[in-house]
């Protein structure tokens, strides 16, 4: 049954003095796996806060299966949330977490254990059940909340970072198998992140925040190939920008004018105009060194560093004082620092924004 | 290094002092406990006796006095540590501006001198025609013991994550479930200071109960008022009772921190 | 939404309830009212001199009505019906006198406030209480700044140098006198200082002194006494703060050819400043407060402020001149917590969290 599952309506929340939720509107669709991607303080945790109850908005309405969330508190809402550094309760053995929701429903304790170790089994995790929480490693805490949390059969389930406690090898694990529990259960996942590769890797859907506002929603290619906005291309994934006034509009192609001549690219938004300010990104695995096809925008520069990156070379070039990156495969080309080099991309791989704030700036 | 050459003894000899000038005192009253003399003294020495404690256990009025303290120090642990949970709970919980305001009222029982609580409140109490006696003194109190409890009770709830309450909320516990399962059994090891502490201070409180004891007496009421009029080595026996379960109430209490800072390596 | 509603949302009723009640009853009923009601009785003094008049009135009416009861009682006796004039006249006027004395009796049993700060005035007026008023203040002054000078090295020594067995066994000897009541460690005192006490037999015998010394007829006993009682209240705030302070920044310091007193000058007394704070604070509040040590350490001569705050109450029973002491003594406190404050440049904060 897809469908609606939440809907946020003109969502707004201030603290004293900080906004740090304005005026968003969206809506996540049942058994999907739904991110929100944004840097550190844009807002996330207080709108999963909201949703969850935590936090009353001080404008706007949430949705949850077309019910009004208004006034209900958190205990009653058919959310369950996994905090940012877990929040398992330290006196209670494994399983006795797990159980929680059952002890408070006033379920006797057989079932309850019962009931507890079929989750723990849910979650790969047999045989901690009688451990406590201190004498788990980071992955089987993780596991250990998600199965507190799934406890309560929750139609969404809000995870606040949970992976960001972890190492790298043990992310990249969890990542998989958070997709696994979800597609499983098929409960509603609302995610929220500062890592874009955890978000492209895991979602259905992405939202992108920024400063409590909404830039983008769609899912990881839109997010990474279309992004409509120059904070999106530049906090996702790595993008070169060059600065430039359009002065030719033909279809979805502009052609524009900046310091290192005359580049051609698609137009990224509609509301674009001759004459205008814009920005012009290409991604650094779409540019070319030195190549032999025609290709439609090409520009010469010298190489002032070159980064071994595994399979790949990562070549950073001096254009008339602009930056460039550029990666390829690693053994395509033999520079050494200080060589020219033609650095060319097609117009299609090329996108034209309006100028707004980056993440660099 | 010289500085350590010439600081290093002086300052065992200094250590060495100071011990002798805290512990000495304390050995000669306890050692006049089982001098035979009516006047509590060791020189000169006129035998061992044991007859100070016999006489002890035999004193009536000590007894009710002890009694009264126990009376009065369990009222005083069922009055301030429920107030001073309460109020820890709405301190570290409330986001006013009056916050500060408030806890600077609450915490300023502590400075205030005993002698002024036991005033305070026997002149109050008084105009309800309550007079001296033990509910009077539970209450006098109770007016800064719970400060104490208060100071306790909020070190270790700045320690509580407030997120494990919002998982709990959050995993459909209700208010109250959440306090009965998650924060007061986190809070338990404390309810136990606080309320060995509150029964202490109250035991052992002069000052504040002398004025609102009225024509009763609780033990440490009693010593002073033996020590005054009609002294007897019966004090000193009382004493020796007092260091003896000080002593090792004291090692009990050394032994269990030391076992916490193994545990917390 | 209130911060009161906040309350609510995050705490459910019953725990809402829980957390504001019980607090406004200790803070209403326990401590503002009987402080505001001491602040009261400070104020106002019984008028006895209207009362003392009322009385006068009174026991001249009562003869008044007493002659008339004679004068009744001899008509009577003369024969004189019941509804003779006369008679009935006298009577009248006797029912009005009675009248009027129950009235005036009514007001002497609610003899007339009168409020003055002439209770505060009586203080500044009393040239002993004054005298012992400013030696209880500079007492508790040297018996804080005493116990400072006592203390430091024994926390500095406990907190930074002694090895942790050593630092157990010496922190233990710490807590046994400290946990030891007040009254019995004041009475130790008494034992080492009155005349036929420990010292005196001591050294009289020991052939060093000719005569005993009388330690307990001034106020030398009393000081001996509270240094003792209350030192170890500056040895525990000044230990505490002094033990957060990193080994390091020592090390460092004399690694730049700081001497030792300039480490303690610069770094180890600056960081135990707020424990310095609150030992002081401690230390003079009780010095000040005692009842006890002077009790049974001072001599006739050697009265102290809490001791005539007592009498006012329980001897002299005038407790609007005994809450009027109280409160002054009271006000020398808050005034002392704030100098304290002043030079630690601590804030109130800091002061409460580490008493
Ligand atoms: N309780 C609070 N009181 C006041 N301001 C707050 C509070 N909680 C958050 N803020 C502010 O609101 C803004 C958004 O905070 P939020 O925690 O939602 O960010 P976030 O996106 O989750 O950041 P992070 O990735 O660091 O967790 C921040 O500027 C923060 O300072
Ligand atoms: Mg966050």
């Amino acid at each position: 049954m897809p469908g609606q599952n939440v809907e946020l309506i003109h969502i707004s929340h201030a603290f004293k003095e900080v906004t740090a939720v304005e005026d968003l509107t969206l809506t996540v669709d049942r058994k999907c796996f739904f991110s929100f991607l944004g840097p550190s303080g844009c807002g996330k945790t207080t709108l999963l806060r909201i949703i969850a109850g935590f936090i009353r908005p001080t404008r706007g309405k949430v949705l949850i299966g077309g019910k009004d969330m208004a006034g209900m508190p958190p205990n009653l809402r058919p959310t369950a949330m996994i905090f940012q550094n877990l929040a398992l309760f330290p006196l209670m053995s494994v399983w006795e977490n797990v159980a929680f929701a059952f002890e408070v429903r006033g379920m006797t304790k057989k079932n309850r254990r019962m009931r507890a170790e079929e989750l723990l089994d849910r979650v790969a995790l047999p045989d901690v059940a009688d451990k406590s929480p201190q004498e788990l490693s980071g992955g089987q805490r993780q596991r250990v909340a998600i199965a507190r949390a799934l406890a309560v059969e929750p139609e969404v389930l809000l995870l606040d970072e949970p992976l960001s406690a972890l190492d790298l090898k043990l992310r990249q694990k969890m990542i998989t198998e958070l997709r696994d529990i979800q597609r499983q259960t098929e409960v509603t996942f609302i995610y929220i992140t500062h890592d874009q590769g955890e978000a492209l890797a895991m979602s259905d859907q992405i939202a992108v925040m920024t400063e409590g506002k909404v830039q983008q929603i769609g899912t990881p290619e839109e997010i990474y190939n279309k992004p409509r906005t120059a904070f999106v291309a530049t906090f996702v994934g790595e993008n070169n920008r060059i600065q430039g006034r359009i002065t030719r509009i033909d279809h979805d192609r502009g052609e524009i004018s900046t310091s290192l001549g005359n580049l051609t690219g698609k137009l990224g938004s509609t509301d674009i105009n001759i004459g205008e300010d814009v920005l012009l990104f290409v991604r650094p695995e779409r540019c070319t060194l030195n190549s032999q096809k025609e290709i439609d925008n090409s520009i010469t520069g010298q190489i002032v560093q070159l980064d071994f990156a595994g399979p790949t070379r990562i070549c950073n070039l001096n254009v008339k004082g602009e930056l460039f990156k550029v990666v390829y495969p690693e053994g395509q080309h033999h520079f050494k620092t200080g060589d020219q080099a033609d650095l060319s991309f097609h117009s299609r791989d090329a996108l034209i924004l309006p100028q707004g704030k980056a993440v660099h700036d | 290094m010289n500085y350590s050459r010439l600081y290093a003894p002086l300052m065992k000899i200094y250590l060495l002092v100071f011990f002798c000038y805290l512990f000495l005192p304390l050995l000669l009253m306890a050692i006049a406990a089982f001098n035979t003399p009516t006047i509590p003294s060791v020189i000169p020495w006129q035998g061992f006796t044991l007859q100070w404690f016999t006489l002890l256990f035999q004193d009536r009025l000590i007894w009710e006095s002890v009694l009264n303290s126990l009376i009065i120090g369990i009222g005083v642990v069922l009055l301030a540590v429920p107030i001073g949970l309460s109020a820890a709970l709405l301190l570290t919980r409330l986001q006013s501006r009056s916050q500060p305001f408030l806890y600077a009222i609450l915490v300023s029982p502590i400075l205030t001198p005993g002698v002024i609580l036991g005033i305070s409140t026997l002149i109050f109490w008084s105009q309800a025609g309550i007079g001296g006696g033990l509910f009077l003194t539970v209450i006098g109190q109770t007016t800064f013991i719970a400060s104490f409890s208060m100071l306790i009770f909020m070190a270790q709830l700045q320690r509580l994550d407030p997120e494990l309450e919002e998982a709990a909320l959050d995993l459909g516990a209700s208010h109250l479930q959440t306090y009965m399962k998650v924060i007061f059994p986190y809070l338990k090891p404390t309810f136990i200071t606080a309320a060995c502490i509150s029964f202490l201070q109250s035991f052992e409180n002069y000052n504040t109960t002398l004025f609102v004891i009225g024509a009763d007496t609780t033990l440490t009421v009693k010593i002073a008022s033996m020590i005054r009029l009609g002294l007897t080595p019966e004090v000193n026996a009382l004493s020796v009772i007092f260091l003896g379960v000080t002593v090792m109430a004291a090692v009990i209490y050394t032994l269990l921190q030391k076992q916490e800072d193994t545990d917390a390596v | 939404m209130t911060q009161w509603q906040q309350l609510l949302f995050q705490n459910g009723k019953i725990m809402a309830v829980f957390m504001v009640a019980l607090p406004a009853f200790w803070l209403v009923i326990l401590i503002v009212a009987p402080q505001l009601m001491m602040i009261d009785f400070s104020l106002w003094y019984e008028d006895n001199v209207t009362l003392e008049r009322l009385e006068r009135d009174i026991s001249q009416k009562d003869h008044h009505l007493f002659d008339l009861d004679d004068k009744i009682a001899n008509l009577m006796d003369q024969g004189l019906s019941a509804a003779d004039p006369q008679l009935v006249s006298l009577e009248q006027e006797y029912q009005l006198l009675d009248q009027e004395i129950k009235q005036l009796m009514l007001k002497t049993d609610d003899p007339p406030e009168v409020y003055s700060p002439k209770n505060y005035v009586y203080l500044a007026h009393n040239q002993l209480h004054r005298t012992i008023f400013l030696k209880t203040i500079w007492s508790s002054l040297m018996v804080t700044l005493i116990a400072m000078v006592i203390c430091y090295p024994v926390a500095y020594y406990l907190a930074q140098v002694a090895p942790k067995r050593q630092a157990t066994i010496l922190f233990l000897g710490l807590i046994i006198p400290y946990w030891i009541n007040e009254i019995l460690r004041t009475f130790a005192w008494l034992m080492l200082l009155s005349y036929n006490g420990f010292i005196n037999l001591f050294f009289t015998r020991a052939g060093l002194l000719e005569e005993p010394i009388e330690f307990l007829d001034g106020n030398t006993g009393v000081l001996i006494g509270m240094t003792y009682a209350y030192i170890l209240f500056m040895v525990f705030p000044t230990y505490n703060l002094l033990q957060t302070l990193d080994r390091n920044q020592i090390d460092a310091a004399s690694d730049l050819g700081a001497g030792w007193i300039r480490i303690h000058l610069r770094i180890a007394i600056p960081h135990a400043k707020p424990g310095l704070a609150v030992g002081a604070i401690t230390t003079f509040m009780l010095a000040a407060g005692t009842y006890a040590v002077p009790a049974i350490l001072g001599g006739p001569h050697s009265l102290w402020f809490t001791q005539i705050i007592y009498s006012w109450f329980f001897d002299g029973g005038n407790w609007n001149q005994g809450a009027a002491y109280a409160f002054v003594l009271l006000f020398l406190c808050i005034i002392f917590v704030m100098l304290m404050m002043k030079i630690f440049r601590v804030r109130f904060n800091d002061i409460t969290r580490r008493v």
